[in-house]
């Protein structure tokens, strides 16, 4: 029954998503032509924001976080494959 | 999706048939070939820098804040300040892994396996696939859709044909893709990096390369 408890925070995330207007593939693309637009800042500010308070949680003991196995070239390869697919699909 | 864009909606079908594709097909060999290859790195950046923990966490928040603030505020738009939405962004992750680890979910926000634990527990006959991921991904269209309608009404938007078929096709290279990479855009850029995981590391690296290349090929 805990695995309810996903429902409304995918909620939440559908709705910063659409009133925020975020979208990762605008976000790159924005990086990538060299500017600092609003998706970019939005995502380097949600990534500044969770890495202190993932990390400050993990210090405290009340959330215990492991990083994933490292698969390299999978993790290089994957990642291609999916920025492209990105574009093509665009968002 | 969840503002009425059918295109939108044929490329997540894409991603869910990817994500599944690359797990229950011929690819799963290929698959974890590739996964084996030159395995053994540390699996966080502070154990592969030898830094301190708490350092590298300040490092990153530090160069992503300066990143983001560094140049003068992009003009308004209608929707959110992007800082509004990066708080936000930042609350809902934070929360995933709370929420999460209570139901025993390992990981914070994530797309790609929780897209495929949707077709394998309502498609495939896989029902012990559904977890805390299912539900949170399925909620994603759901909140997107009232957002939208508490705005306005909701009006269908359809491509042409062409258009569907290339945004199916991306969104089943994204799944592939995500899978392999062991994770998307947010399962990596945004979450494995919160913990500082080298694989999301690598992983992002590759996916903006990916992007930029496709953009290339394109223009």
């Amino acid at each position: 029954m805990t695995a309810l408890l996903g429902l409304p925070v995918g909620l939440l995330l559908g709705v910063v998503v659409h009133r925020g207007d975020f979208c990762m593939h605008s976000a790159m693309r924005e990086g990538l032509a060299g500017e600092a637009g609003p998706q970019m800042r939005a995502y380097l500010l949600a990534l500044a924001a969770q890495v202190l308070v993932v990390n400050a949680l993990a210090a405290a003991g009340i959330l215990h976080v492991s990083p994933p196995p490292v698969a390299p070239v999978a993790a290089a390869a994957g990642g291609l494959v999916f920025g492209s697919g990105m574009v093509l699909a665009k968002g | 999706m969840g503002t009425g864009s059918l295109g939108a909606g044929a490329a997540v079908l894409g991603f869910a048939a990817g994500a599944t594709l690359a797990v229950h097909g011929p690819l799963l060999a290929l698959n974890l070939w590739v996964s084996g290859l030159a395995a053994g790195l540390p699996l966080s950046v502070d154990e592969a820098l030898r830094l301190p923990r708490w350092l590298a966490v300040a490092g990153i928040a530090a160069l992503a804040l300066a990143a983001a603030t560094v140049r003068p505020s992009p003009p308004r738009t209608a929707t959110w300040r992007w800082d509004v939405t990066g708080l936000a962004l930042a609350a809902v992750g934070a929360l995933a892994w709370i929420s999460g680890s209570v139901a025993g979910w390992p990981w914070g926000l994530s797309i790609t396996g929780p897209s495929r634990s949707v077709v394998e527990s309502a498609v495939l006959g896989m029902p012990e696939a559904a977890g805390w991921g299912t539900a949170m991904v399925v909620g994603i269209p759901l909140g997107a859709w009232l957002s939208a309608r508490a705005r306005r009404p909701i009006v269908w938007r359809a491509p042409e044909r062409g258009e569907i078929v290339r945004r199916f096709s991306g969104g089943t290279l994204m799944g592939l893709g995500g899978t392999l990479a062991a994770g998307c855009n947010i399962g990596n850029a945004l979450t494995g990096l919160s913990v500082l995981s080298l694989n999301s590391v690598i992983a992002t690296a590759a996916i903006v390369c990916g992007v930029a290349l496709a953009v290339a090929v394109r223009e």
